[in-house]
């Protein structure tokens, strides 16, 4: 299943290749919650979005590389998760299912606005050139020690497609387990484990300066 | 395990997910090689970079904006996600529905099984040609399925067969239903219906009254007959009534009669009245909202 298919398959479906039916997941800590939405108490849905606005917006954060685009696509992520979430039917730990709609629609967003993406595209050719990124003022990583470090990693990890981006911020950042990425990107496990790698590779070669000990060979 | 191997397997390895026997074949093989020493060096810094990162804070009022926009009716879903909610519920739950594969074979019928909309991959040739020289589908099938099917690529081949009195077709009201599923190795292939119903105005004609035909009409039938005008909405299907609500909202709140409407279904309308009045009530202040914002 290509990405493709999971930004049109808005994130009910499960992947195709896990084609048995797979039991209710027991231990969901959001359960209660969602099945009192699912009744209809929409105070439920906005209390789940209390629950899981911080890890979607980091990982929109992340994806998208700007608070403003963030913050649209964390709206339009809940908004589609309201919109299609009745439909959830506990195959999966609801935050599975809120991560694979934010996936959607962080994937969605960039590809439908080509226009915008020209322009990020643009802004990046200017940084290269060391003309460097409007600050973002708003963003409390500007406040915190070590801006160009953090700059370097964040920009560093912009520059990978976002077939890459997607799972290695879901790995190494967001701390998921390989089978959950396979699930919400709707690719094997396998793919997953590959383009990490790929990924950290990609990664390596942007942050060279920065590492330690990389000349040397130094014993582990 | 030679050079290749170890840079296929960093990944593995700097995760702890070798075994135990690969795992101190790996470390043989890093001892006595610089090169992929440093590799294994560099690449382990990764993830502790990525990890810290420093945090960041959602917008505080992203809760609030995303269930004002909710309450203002932009999660309303769409034609194209209630046909994707009803195959959903056809399917097997471990089993992805894509929606290009999924209609390939869509079978359009009204009610008599007159019309046939066909994915181009899912006829033969000869049939297919047969099936195109027929005369166009009625607009509102066309219409219905263009937001079923959101790409050119997607929509399937259009096309009648049959005779349908034009008049019926501009009565008809055109509605998705799935009637079953084949499953033809991974993939679903769910067929599915587009249905002609009568429209409302039709049904009040065929019990002897003149039609109502606009929606002011409508709204003068909800307040002098809401018993009436409430059995008939109870026979019609989902998406009819959804219709109806909508256009009846709009219009009552356009003309400041919403209360009114709400009224004479609740204290007139009888038992099916009142959970129309209520999506009533409920879209009327959509309606009013998006007005209000709009003057």
């Amino acid at each position: 299943m290509s990405y493709e298919m999971v930004e049109q398959g808005v994130g009910v479906s499960t992947p195709a290749r896990s084609v048995a039916a797979r039991p209710p997941v027991i231990d969901d800590p959001d359960a209660e919650l969602v099945a009192a939405w699912q009744a209809g108490d929409d105070s439920a849905f906005e209390q789940l979005v209390r629950r899981h606005e911080k890890r979607v917006f980091r990982l929109l954060m992340r994806m998208m590389g700007n608070r403003e685009e963030a913050e649209d696509v964390a709206q339009e992520t809940f908004i589609s998760l309201f919109r299609h979430g009745k439909r959830f039917r506990s195959e999966a730990r609801f935050s599975t299912f809120v991560y694979r709609v934010a996936a959607n629609a962080a994937l969605n967003r960039r590809r439908s606005l080509g226009r915008r993406r020209a322009r990020i595209e643009k802004l990046a050719t200017r940084q290269a050139a060391g003309d460097d990124l409007p600050q973002q003022p708003r963003d409390p990583e500007d406040s915190a020690l070590g801006q160009e470090f953090t700059r370097s990693v964040r920009d560093a990890l912009q520059t990978l497609s976002p077939s890459l981006r997607m799972p290695i911020v879901l790995y190494d950042i967001e701390g998921l387990p390989y089978g959950e990425i396979a699930g919400i990107l709707g690719v094997a496990e396998g793919t997953v484990k590959s383009r990490i790698h790929r990924a950290r590779r990609a990664l390596r070669d942007q942050l060279q300066g920065l590492l330690s000990g990389t000349s040397g060979g130094t014993s582990p | 395990m030679n050079h290749k191997d170890v840079h296929n397997r960093m990944s593995d390895y700097l995760d702890g997910d070798l075994d135990l026997d690969k795992r101190a074949v790996f470390d043989a093989h890093l001892d006595g090689c610089a090169e992929c020493r440093a590799d294994a060096e560099e690449l382990r810094q990764i993830p502790n970079l990525l990890r810290n990162l420093p945090d960041v804070e959602p917008p505080p009022m992203l809760a609030a904006d995303v269930m004002r926009r909710i309450r203002l009716g932009e999660a309303t879903p769409t034609v194209g996600d209630r046909i994707r909610g009803l195959l959903s519920e056809f399917a097997s739950p471990g089993i992805a529905i894509p929606t290009g594969a999924m209609l390939a074979a869509f079978v359009l019928a009204l009610t008599s099984g007159q019309f046939q909309l066909s994915g181009t991959t899912a006829r033969a040739p000869a049939e297919r040609s047969s099936v195109q020289r027929l005369a166009p589908i009625p607009p509102e099938a066309a219409e219905l399925a263009s937001r079923v099917f959101r790409s050119p690529t997607e929509m399937p081949q259009l096309a009648r067969i049959g005779q349908v009195p034009a008049a019926s077709q501009r009565r008809a009201y055109f509605e998705l239903q799935p009637v079953s599923t084949e499953l033809r190795g991974s993939g679903a292939q769910p067929r599915v219906q587009i249905v002609a119903r009568p429209s409302l105005a039709s049904r009040f004609a065929g019990a002897g009254r003149s039609s109502p035909s606009s929606a002011d009409d409508w709204l003068a039938v909800v307040l002098q007959q809401p018993a009436e005008f409430a059995r008939r909405q109870a026979s019609l299907s989902l998406a009819e009534r959804e219709h109806w609500v909508r256009v009846l909202a709009l219009r009552a709140a356009e003309t400041g009669t919403t209360g009114a409407v709400i009224d004479a279904l609740q204290r007139r309308g009888g038992k099916e009245a009142q959970s129309f009045a209520q999506a009533f009530g409920a879209e009327a202040r959509i309606a009013s909202a998006q007005l209000a914002t709009s003057r």
